[in-house]
């Protein structure tokens, strides 16, 4: 099996797994002796969630998905620009939520400026980092107001989550052994930041290059935009994207498998419809290796060669 | 009983994903490959590829008899497009246009399953079954000028598994009408999906002293020579294996 769906979930680590062990339960806001025992490892893993958000010692950061429901909530997907911002914000809007970047394409949203306009706006900015969080540095901090990322995008379990907002407030401890997991795939997160911008890139180009060259037509998109590094999209003229992604499955390359959310974004960004529909995603992980970039690429090759026979005369 | 829904790729018969992974049948015909082999060139089309969904189909059909002799496909369309179409051609192939014009989605489903019964084609993939028949009829509409022969007797289906069978388990413990429910069965089964291909039908009239079924054929076989000839046999030896080995047929004429 070769995985390149990383931009939809991650396996998790073995570190991550073994994080959890049995005596890592109960509430530490029951009054049993027991879960204190527990504390220096819930603030290791706050440590270690907050220093991957790279929001120091502000606001609160809390376990647990982003909670916007007492607001009037303004939520924009895809690629994201100030203008589009602006033309959908309402005079109600209390909060724009956005991704920091695609999943599918990798393509970064122009955050900082979108922060500004929202403040501007006097209107408050959510970011979901998951997508970002493992391959980007931003020490200097985003002024949002509300953080969040999912921890299966980092090699966490599913279901893990964390929230940064900027308001003092009370943290969660409900869920120990999967705040200590995702304090623990933050650690190995940052600590692999530096590889993800680097090797994973590498891997990511060539495997790119590999397609280019082996099937005719081929085109990366947005390979001139800021991208994450190990998110590609690419369009294979003449190959339905559906059906090279199941016979791709069938031969045990694991490629996107939000195809038709990837052909409205590529659509939206005004790519042809057809080429759009003609498209795939990949996605790498600091667990790609060189033999599973080289291996991929033949059997994408081979592939897609074949499917581009399958429609030559129409 | 687990209730965890899956993804319908999963969901397809094992026949459908070789299908899938090996077509025979893609490619296409041109007008010299057809006046070469001396055949009409059948095409036909369903969708089109502004929609990001279209098939096309090839079929050489022979001018002296109607039969289809080689059948090609193009598809630009997900997976289960490009199964439907392996198996409209192969489905095509030694049928003549009349048979092929009435080919079902649920023969071509049936081409592709196994043992254990239960539909090839997911419910989400069972679209593209319709989109290839569509194909299928717009091609054999360019051989309408082909008159098949009258006494033309389909051949039987090919592949003896069907006619296979130790009868019906307690057969001999049922009565008039379970019996006639069984038969149906069958005759739904196994017998009129073939038949329909010709435009005949066959019903039941009678169960005579529990073993002496008297049947009805209706539409094209009413007055097909081979109703009472390779047709019957054929249905008898279906209800043989399937249901008692006592069974008669005799068609009310």
């Amino acid at each position: 099996m070769i995985y390149l769906d990383n931009c939809t979930t991650t396996k998790p680590s073995e570190g991550v797994v073994g994080a959890i062990t049995s005596d890592i339960w109960g509430r530490v806001s029951i009054p049993h002796m027991k879960e204190s025992t527990l504390v220096p490892q819930i603030e290791k893993a706050y440590k270690s969630i907050r220093h991957l958000l790279g929001v120091g010692s502000a606001g609160t950061v809390t376990f647990g998905d982003v909670n916007l429901s007492r607001f009037d909530v303004l939520t924009i997907g895809g690629v994201v620009t100030t203008e589009d911002v602006l033309s959908e914000m309402t005079s109600q809007t209390e909060v724009i939520s956005l991704s920091w970047s695609s999943g599918l394409t990798g393509v970064l949203n122009p955050i900082e400026d979108i922060v500004k306009v929202c403040h501007d706006a006097g209107v408050a900015i959510h970011i979901d980092v998951s997508h970002a969080i493992g391959c980007l540095h931003w020490d200097e901090g985003i002024d949002a107001d509300f953080i969040s990322f999912r921890g299966e995008q980092i090699h966490c379990l599913q279901g893990t989550c964390a929230t940064y907002k900027r308001e003092r407030g009370t943290v969660n401890c409900d869920n120990i052994p999967g705040l200590v997991a995702l304090g623990r795939a933050a650690e190995e997160s940052a600590e692999n930041r530096d590889l993800m911008c680097t090797e994973v890139v590498r891997l990511r180009d060539k495997f790119e290059r590999g397609i280019t060259e082996g099937v005719s037509g081929a085109v990366v998109f947005f390979s001139d935009s800021e991208r994450l590094p190990y998110c590609t999209a690419i369009g294979f003229p003449g190959v339905h994207g559906e059906a090279l992604s199941y016979v791709l499955a069938e031969k045990g390359v694991f490629c996107g498998c939000e195809v038709h959310k990837l052909e409205k974004e590529l659509v939206a960004a005004g790519i042809d419809a057809v080429l759009a529909r003609s498209s795939l995603n990949f996605g790498l992980s600091r667990y790609t290796t060189e033999e599973d970039v080289d291996r991929a690429v033949k059997i994408i090759c081979d592939s897609a060669v074949r499917l581009q026979k399958m429609s030559e005369r129409l | 009983m687990t209730m965890v829904s899956t993804h319908y790729w999963s969901r397809y018969s094992k026949k459908l994903r070789d299908a899938i992974a090996k077509p025979m049948c893609f490619g296409y015909f041109d007008d010299a490959d057809a006046s070469g082999r001396g055949m009409l060139l059948a095409v036909g089309t369903d969708g089109r590829k502004e929609d990001g969904v279209i098939v096309k189909l090839y079929l050489l059909v022979d001018e002296t008899d109607g039969q289809v002799v080689d059948a090609r496909f193009q598809v630009f369309g997900p997976s289960e497009l490009i199964g439907a179409a392996e198996g409209a051609c192969q489905q095509s192939l030694g049928k003549n246009y009349g048979r092929v014009r009435r080919l079902t989605k649920d023969y071509l489903d049936r081409s592709f399953r196994g043992d254990g019964g239960g539909f090839s084609f997911p419910q989400e993939a069972s679209w593209a079954l319709s989109s290839v028949i569509d194909a299928l009829k717009d091609a054999v509409k360019h051989c309408d000028s082909i008159d098949i022969p009258e006494n033309y007797a389909a051949p039987l289906l090919s592949g003896s598994s069907l006619i296979e069978g130790d009868g019906y388990s307690g057969w001999n413990e049922l009565g008039k009408e379970e019996r006639i429910a069984v038969i149906e069965k069958v005759l739904d089964k196994d017998i009129r999906p073939f038949v329909a291909l010709d435009g005949g039908g066959v019903e039941v009239i009678d169960l005579k002293d529990g073993r002496e079924l008297v049947i009805s054929y209706k539409g094209a076989c009413a007055h097909c020579f081979a109703a009472t000839g390779a047709t019957l046999s054929y249905i008898h030896q279906i209800l043989k294996a399937k249901v008692s080995s006592d069974l008669v047929v005799t068609p009310q004429l």
